[in-house]
């Protein structure tokens, strides 16, 4: 008799719960993401924010621990990551290929990056890993976009495109691999 | 013919015996009254009109119906028992005759008090006339018929009215003695404007005599003469019953007419005083428009760069794809360290492997324990067979990652050109709130014109209702006295049927007869009139303005309008925002032009051969013409009245004088100053008002 082979469980990134922004990083997001009014923001949706983010902190090899001081969070909800998986699921990748941090080699990295992960730990790990990536780039957003004073090689009047402007243009750190 | 003096009694604002002596000079022609406001230069035309006609005009001060003619002075100094005249003399010349008309009232305290100072006129005004003939004065003749000799039966009762109607019109009179601030008003309104032409044209009487005949309303001769035939039978009872209720549809309509037409002339002057309103305050209205206009502007304009932004946002917010593809170079670098081709070895799949390695031994006996070599080299293959070979998922997503960056790589510039858009409106923006800042300071933004637009949008549509109506009512007024005619008619047949309504009917075929020879009489007099009218209009106003461009035209509507010559075959254009001075302008081409109507007809009926001289021989006497103009226009009709008239009387204010140019036309001795002493009730006049 064939004994029915249960298929493995598995944890797919950014389809199993919402993402929560905290702390000091949600007062970040409030000034620069307005829900549905486009023209007092910098983004369109949230979940923009947290995509580019992730990239940026990555870049710029900027992680940071969550901050739960207080209840105040943002919420991205599911239907916003389902509709945006097309970017975060690559992104994911990117993050789990290039970053370094977690003493893995190369050849490691890019076995994570293309693995879906088996247990909730691996799924949460990485989840996390993302996470600290989009929380360092939110701050360096913030940075560049709310903080940054005008610069005399500014070349627009409105200092909130100047400042968009120069974030795409920010070289930033770019990790060397190996 | 001219006025040669005015001499006042008590008459109003001027205590004891005032006179003023006119310029009979052909080339000086003008006498100028020099004054401020309220020193008494209006009291002066209520003295020509009173003289004249027993008339007085509401000024802008009082009311007809209150005007005290006896000097106030006088009445303080009344006992309750004396009595106090009023009189005014003027002196016509023409040629080697004059004709002195003195006009007087008395006056005596209301009540017996010593406190009330009301006064009641004491019995009627006396009216006489001294013709002089030569230097040479006849008797004086009163206007009450009360004359003795040969006079009695020469001068009867009205008479000396009658003269003085016969030399000035009175209902020209608003003509030749002009108030200037009707000179904006709607005076060329239609009714107005017809009788003047019908009494330039002596045709009053005869349009009072139709009236009577036929054409008036109530009780007309035909009417009353049909009402006294006889008939019998049922066809002429039912003709009488028709024709009685159409008489009645008749009266009704001519009453609508009549009351359309009023509520029409009232709705066309208070319409004109908005539209006059308006005119004065264009600048402001266009200035306020201007600003509405700058203040949308600046909205869409807004609007626009903050869509701008929005695009700039919209394209930022996908932006994680391009940072994500400018990782493109380490994300190769790092593949090109791993091997990740895979082994493709046939049948052997990670399956294989993990048969293999649950066995505890390779098929060639090798042990294949953990810590074995063949082990660890057993691990590293099932990496790179399938299903667990990763270089083709790493591969596409290489690929992912170059389109992600290839189609990014327009997104800054794409941004920039946005920023680009947003500056440049940015700019236009600050411009138009410049232009709006500047506006504002100019601008009266309190005046409420759009109220007064809104005002004038309703007499405009009134005026247009209460025309329609009154066509309407003409249309069946029209209708109904044809059917009557037609039923008369067929009643006269009836009733000749009648012997005992021979005298009737002999009566009333006489009456027709005479009514249709008033009408052939009537208009054959109007015939071309108007055209002669619009000859003398166009002359006028090509002597005044000298302006090839325009010119101007009496149209159906009674009202002068101004057009361009049309350029290259198009259709005249009308002139439909005149300036207040072209509007004066003009009205005094109308006025001057209707006077000059009146003196080529009264050639023509004398026979007179040249007709042409376009000097109109009745004096004018102006009051305050220029008070309304700016001095360029002021200048501008000034210089032009002595050319149009034998004689002028203008009473002027002080700051009018530079500005008319008029000195070239006046002898200082024809020029005079109204003074009045501080919490004075009196005026005085003094010659000589330019030392």
């Amino acid at each position: 008799m064939a004994v029915k082979k249960e298929p493995p469980h598995v944890f797919e990134y950014f389809k199993t719960s919402e993402v929560f922004i905290n702390g000091r990083f949600k007062e970040y997001v409030d000034k620069m993401w307005v829900q549905n009014k486009v023209q007092e923001s910098m983004v369109k949706r949230l979940v923009d924010l947290y995509a580019i983010a992730a990239v940026i902190g990555l870049r710029a090899k900027r992680r940071l621990p969550d901050d739960r001081v207080g209840d105040d969070k943002r919420t991205i909800q599911m239907k916003q990551l389902t509709d945006t998986y097309q970017t975060l699921a690559p992104i994911m990748k990117l993050v789990l290929m290039l970053d370094e941090s977690r003493g893995l080699n190369e050849e490691e990295r890019i076995r994570s990056a293309f693995r879906i992960p088996e247990t909730k730990e691996e799924h949460d790990a990485g989840m996390e890993l993302f996470n600290s990536y989009a929380r360092g780039g939110i701050e360096y957003i913030y940075e560049m976009l709310v903080v940054r004073p005008g610069s005399p090689d500014d070349e627009y009047g409105d200092q909130r495109i100047n400042n968009i402007l120069a974030l795409l243009k920010d070289p930033m750190e770019c990790p060397e691999i190996g | 013919m001219k006025f040669e003096s005015i001499k006042l009694h008590n008459f109003m604002r001027y205590k004891g015996e005032t006179e003023i002596r006119f310029s009979c000079n052909d080339d000086k022609n003008v006498t100028v009254v020099l004054g401020d406001n309220t020193f008494g230069k209006t009291t002066l035309a209520q003295a020509f009109r009173w003289g004249l006609f027993e008339e007085l005009n509401t000024t802008n001060y009082t009311k007809k119906k209150d005007i005290v003619l006896l000097n106030n002075e006088v009445i303080a100094t009344m006992s309750p028992e004396s009595r106090q005249t009023v009189s005014v003399e003027i002196v016509i010349r023409d040629g080697n005759t004059q004709w002195k008309f003195t006009r007087t009232s008395y006056f005596k305290r209301k009540t017996a008090g010593d406190r009330d100072l009301a006064i009641v006129q004491d019995g009627e005004s006396k009216l006489t006339m001294i013709i002089i003939q030569d230097g040479i004065p006849g008797k004086v003749i009163n206007n009450n018929g009360e004359n003795t000799g040969a006079d009695e039966k020469k001068y009867k009762k009205g008479c000396v009215q009658e003269t003085i109607e016969n030399m000035l019109p009175r209902s020209l009179s608003n003509y030749f003695f002009f108030d200037g601030e009707r000179w904006g008003d709607a005076k060329t309104a239609k009714s107005e404007v017809k009788g003047s032409i019908n009494t330039i044209l002596g045709v009053t009487g005869l349009i009072e005599m139709m009236k009577h005949i036929k054409d008036g309303q109530g009780k007309t001769v035909l009417k009353t003469l049909r009402e006294r035939i006889k008939g019998s039978g049922d066809e002429y009872d039912r003709l009488q019953a028709e024709i009685k209720a159409l008489d009645d549809s008749i009266d009704e309509y001519e009453h609508k007419i009549k009351d359309e037409e009023d509520a029409l002339e009232t709705s066309q002057r208070e319409r004109d005083k908005l539209a006059k309103a308006l005119n004065d305050n264009r600048q402001i209205e266009e200035d306020q428009k201007k600003f509405a206009q700058l203040e949308k502007d600046i909205s869409n304009m807004e609007e626009d760069r903050e869509n701008y932004y929005a695009d700039v946002v919209k394209m930022f917010s996908g932006s994680a794809r391009f940072f994500a593809g400018e990782m493109l170079p380490q994300v190769d670098a790092l593949l090109a360290k791993v091997d990740l081709e895979g082994k493709d070895i046939p049948g052997v799949t990670v399956d294989t492997v993990d048969y293999l390695i649950n066995l505890g031994k390779c098929l060639c006996g090798e042990d294949l324990s953990e810590d074995s070599e063949a082990y660890k080299n057993l691990m590293q293959l099932r990496k790179v067979i399938p299903p667990e070979m990763i270089g083709g998922a790493a591969g596409k997503f290489r690929d992912l990652l170059y389109d992600w960056q290839y189609n990014a790589q327009s997104l800054v510039s794409d941004i920039e050109d946005k920023a680009g858009d947003f500056d440049s409106i940015q700019d236009r923006i600050y411009e138009k709130i410049d232009e709006k800042d500047l506006l504002e300071k100019k601008m009266d933004r309190k005046a409420n014109i759009a109220a007064l637009r809104k005002n004038y949008n309703t007499w405009v549509s009134l005026c247009r209702n209460h025309e329609q109506k009154r066509n309407e009512y003409v249309v069946r007024l029209d209708f109904a006295k044809k059917t009557r005619d037609s039923k008369n008619q067929q009643l006269d047949v009836l009733s000749r049927q009648n012997e005992a309504n021979e005298s009737v009917n002999r009566a009333i075929a006489y009456a027709e007869a005479v009514y249709a020879m008033a009408e052939r009489q009537l208009k054959k007099k109007q015939s071309g009139v108007f055209e002669q009218l619009n000859e003398i209009i166009s002359e006028n106003f090509d002597r005044m303005f000298n302006d090839g461009e325009k010119y101007a035209k009496l149209e159906d509507d009674y009202r002068i309008h101004v057009y361009y010559h049309s350029v290259g075959g198009s259709k005249d254009y009308e002139e439909q925002n005149l300036s207040n001075g072209e509007a004066t302008a003009i009205n005094f081409v109308y006025i001057v032009s209707v006077l000059e109507l009146a003196r080529r007809k009264a050639a023509e009926e004398a026979g007179a051969g040249e007709t042409d001289s376009g000097i109109i021989n009745l004096p004018l006497v102006l009051d305050g013409p220029f008070s309304t103009l700016s001095n360029e226009n002021t200048s501008l009709v000034a210089k032009k009245l002595p050319e149009f008239a034998e004689q002028v009387i203008i009473f002027m204010l002080d700051k009018d004088w530079a500005s008319s140019g008029l000195d070239e036309f006046v002898l200082p001795e024809y020029c005079y100053r109204v003074n009045k002493e501080e919490k004075a009730n009196s005026s005085t006049i003094e010659r000589g008002g330019l030392e």
